[in-house]
C-alpha cells in the first residue's frame, strides 16, 4: 500500500535540511510508508472533539543566576573566531 | 563471600555500611567485569575509571572518619548516554554529538552526585533514544549478555546489558515508548517508567519532551525503589515535574489480597503475542491469584492506538526537538564547506532521519489536522479512559514485549519493528508509571518480562505490588 509518496518524503526531507537522494530514499522510504500506513489504517477516531490543551496553573518566578561559564560552552563547537561560534556560510 | 560483582545493588549497601567492604573494592570489582565483559557487550560509551576510583577512595576516607553518608554513598552507577553529565562526554549514541561535553549536571545526575553514588561512566543507547533494540546506535549495537548473537533491547540498551553483566549495580535509563521497559524485559532486569513530571527531565537530552523520562533500573525491585528513593525529587527547572511525596521507605508486607487487576483482552486474546511470552504471562497471573489478587478481563480496543497515536506525537516533537543540531552550537563539523544539509545528513543514523522527516511531513499545514490534531484528541481519550480503569482496579497487567529478544541484524529496517513497543506505548501516551520484571524465559532460554502499570503518581506501590510479585516468581537472573 502506497500511503505516502517518495516526492513527499523528498519534501519533507528538504524542510528538515536532510539530504535523502539516492540510496538514503531507498533505505527510509518502506518503513516511513509502513508508518504513515498503519497510520491510516488504524487511525479510524472521529476528530470532532475538542482539543484540550494543559494550563499551566504554576510558573517558578524568574531568578537572576550565573550562567555557565562561556569558554567550557564553546568548547563544545570545533570553528571559534573572536569568541563566537562561527556559522557556516549559507549562501555565496 | 561470592564475588562483589555478582551482589545485587542493597547487598553492596549493606556490606559497605557495616564495613565489611570498602567502596574501592565494590568499584575494583565492577572494573574487573569491565574489563572481561566489555569487549563483547559494548554496553558503555565512555567510561570514568580514574574519577570513580578516585571518589572511592574519597569515600572510603570519610566512612572510617565516621561521616553520615547515604546508604547508597560509594556505590557505583552507570547513566544513560542521553543524560547530562558535567564533564563527561554525553553523546546520546550520535555522530552529531560524538565530542559535546555538557557544562551541567541533569538534575537526576545531581541527585546522585549528592546521595555519594560514583558513576561508572555512560552508557550505549539508540541514537536519540530512537529504537527499541539497541542496534541503532553509532557506537555499535549493544549485545544482549545471556546471549550474545540477540539483542539487548532498547533504546537503554547499555544500561541493561551492564546491570545483567556484572558491569553496574545500578543503572539510569530514559524512556520515551518503552525504552527502559524492552530492554529490561529482554535482559531478565527490572526496570521502572516513572509516571510523567515524577523525575525532573532538566538535563535530559530531548527526543518527545511530552514523554521523555528518566528512570532505575537494576536486578530487583528493592534495587530499584532505592534508586527511585534518590532521583524522584522534586525540580523547579522542569516545568512538568510536580511536586509529589512519593513513600519508597518501606517496600515489604503488601498484600495483594482483594486487589484488583486488569488484563486487557485485546492483547492477550489476539496472535500479537507470541505463545511462549503469553505462557509466563499467564503463569505469572495465576501465582498473583494464588497471592489473593482478582483478575479480570477488561476491552480496552485503544490500546492499538496508543501506538499510532505515539509515533505521531513522538515524531512531531522529534522533528522540532533535533532541529537544533545544526553542526555550529554542537559537536559535529567535518569541515568549512558542509552546510547544515550536508551535516544533518552525514551525522544522523537512518533511524533519526526517518522519524525527522515524519514529524515534519506530520506537523506540515496540509497533513497538520489529519494526523497530528487527531492524535492528541485520541491521546486525551486514552487518558480518560484509563483513568475510569483505574477507578475500578489497582493495576494493569500486560507482557512488556510481544516477543522475546532476537537475533541482531534479524529486524534491522524491518518495518513491523514498530509492533514490538505496543504493550509499553499506552503507559507512555497517558503518563502512567509502568514496571516491568521478568517472570520466566521462553524455549530459548531468553527472559520474558511482565509489565505491570498503575495511576499516576502511584509509583511506590506499584513498586510495593512488584516487590510482592517478584518474591513468588522467583525469577532467577544471577549475573551471566
Amino acid at each position: 500500500m502506497v500511503a505516502i509518496s517518495k516526492e513527499d518524503i523528498k519534501k519533507a526531507a528538504e524542510l528538515s535540511k536532510i539530504n535523502v537522494d539516492g540510496e538514503d530514499i531507498d533505505a527510509i522510504y518502506p518503513n516511513l510508508n509502513y508508518l504513515i500506513s498503519l497510520i491510516d489504517e488504524e487511525c479510524s477516531f472521529d476528530n470532532n472533539s475538542k482539543t484540550e490543551y494543559i494550563t499551566l496553573d504554576y510558573l517558578r518566578e524568574d531568578n537572576i543566576s550565573r550562567s555557565f561559564d562561556k569558554n567550557d560552552i564553546l568548547k563544545n563547537s570545533d570553528k571559534i573566531k573572536h569568541g563566537c561560534f562561527t556559522v557556516s556560510k549559507m549562501m555565496e | 563471600m561470592k564475588e562483589l560483582y555478582k551482589c545485587k545493588g542493597f547487598e553492596l549497601a549493606s556490606l559497605l555500611k557495616k564495613k565489611e567492604v570498602s567502596s574501592k573494592e565494590i568499584l575494583q570489582s565492577f572494573i574487573n567485569q569491565i574489563e572481561k565483559k566489555e569487549k563483547f557487550l559494548s554496553s558503555y560509551i565512555t567510561l570514568d575509571l580514574e574519577n570513580a576510583l578516585k571518589k572511592a577512595e574519597e569515600l572510603d576516607i570519610k566512612r572510617i572518619k565516621g561521616e553520615d553518608l547515604s546508604f547508597l554513598a560509594g556505590i557505583p552507577v552507570a547513566v544513560k548516554d542521553n543524560i547530562s553529565t558535567k564533564g563527561l562526554l554525553t553523546t546520546c549514541g550520535s555522530k552529531m554529538l560524538c565530542n559535546y561535553i555538557p557544562v551541567y549536571d541533569a538534575f537526576a545526575v545531581k541527585c546522585l552526585k549528592e546521595s555519594e553514588m560514583i558513576i561508572l561512566g555512560k552508557t550505549n543507547m539508540d541514537e536519540f533514544a530512537m529504537g527499541s533494540t539497541g542496534e541503532n546506535s553509532y557506537f555499535g549495537v549493544t549485545k544482549n549478555p545471556r546471549d550474545i548473537k540477540k539483542v539487548a533491547g532498547g533504546s537503554s540498551s547499555g544500561s541493561a546489558a551492564a546491570i545483567l553483566s556484572g558491569e553496574a549495580p545500578f543503572s539510569l535509563g530514559t524512556d520515551t515508548g518503552g525504552s527502559i521497559r524492552l530492554p529490561a524485559s529482554y535482559c531478565g532486569i527490572v526496570g521502572l517508567k516513572p509516571t510523567y513530571g515524577a523525575v525532573s527531565r532538566n538535563g535530559l537530552i530531548p527526543f518527545a519532551s511530552g514523554y521523555d523520562v528518566i528512570g532505575p533500573m537494576g536486578r530487583c525491585v528493592k534495587d530499584v525503589s532505592l534508586l527511585s528513593q534518590i532521583i524522584y525529587k522534586y525540580d523547579n527547572k522542569d516545568m512538568t515535574c510536580k511536586n509529589f511525596n512519593f513513600d519508597f521507605s518501606n517496600l515489604e508486607n503488601y498484600s495483594l489480597k482483594g486487589k484488583k487487576i486488569a488484563v486487557i483482552k485485546e492483547l492477550f486474546n489476539s496472535n500479537i503475542i507470541s505463545s511462549d511470552v503469553l505462557e509466563k504471562v499467564n503463569k505469572a497471573l495465576k501465582i498473583i491469584e494464588n497471592m489473593g489478587g482478582i483478575i479480570e478481563e477488561i476491552s480496552l480496543p485503544e490500546i492499538k492506538d496508543a501506538l499510532w497515536v505515539y509515533y505521531i506525537i513522538s515524531s512531531a516533537q522529534a522533528s522540532s526537538n533535533l532541529s537544533k543540531y545544526d553542526g555550529i552550537r554542537f559537536g559535529f563539523h567535518p569541515d568549512e564547506d558542509s552546510d547544515i544539509e550536508k551535516i544533518r545528513t552525514n551525522a544522523f543514523g537512518t533511524e533519526v532521519k526517518r522519524r525527522i522527516i515524519l514529524g515534519t511531513y506530520i506537523l506540515s499545514s496540509s497533513q497538520y489536522e489529519k494526523y497530528y490534531q487527531r492524535a492528541v484528541n485520541m491521546q486525551n481519550q486514552l487518558i480518560e479512559k484509563l483513568d475510569k480503569i483505574f477507578d475500578k482496579f489497582d493495576f494493569i497487567i500486560t507482557p512488556t514485549s510481544p516477543r522475546t529478544a532476537h537475533e541482531i541484524s534479524e529486524k534491522v529496517n524491518n518495518k513491523n519493528i514498530y509492533d514490538e513497543d505496543i504493550c509499553t506505548v499506552f503507559a507512555s501516551v497517558t503518563g502512567i508509571p509502568s514496571i516491568s520484571l521478568p517472570c520466566g524465559v521462553d524455549s530459548s532460554d531468553m527472559p520474558v518480562g511482565i509489565e505491570i502499570s498503575s495511576k499516576k503518581f502511584s509509583d511506590h506501590i506499584l513498586l510495593k505490588m512488584a516487590n510482592a510479585l517478584e518474591k513468588e516468581i522467583g525469577f532467577d537472573n544471577d549475573i551471566v
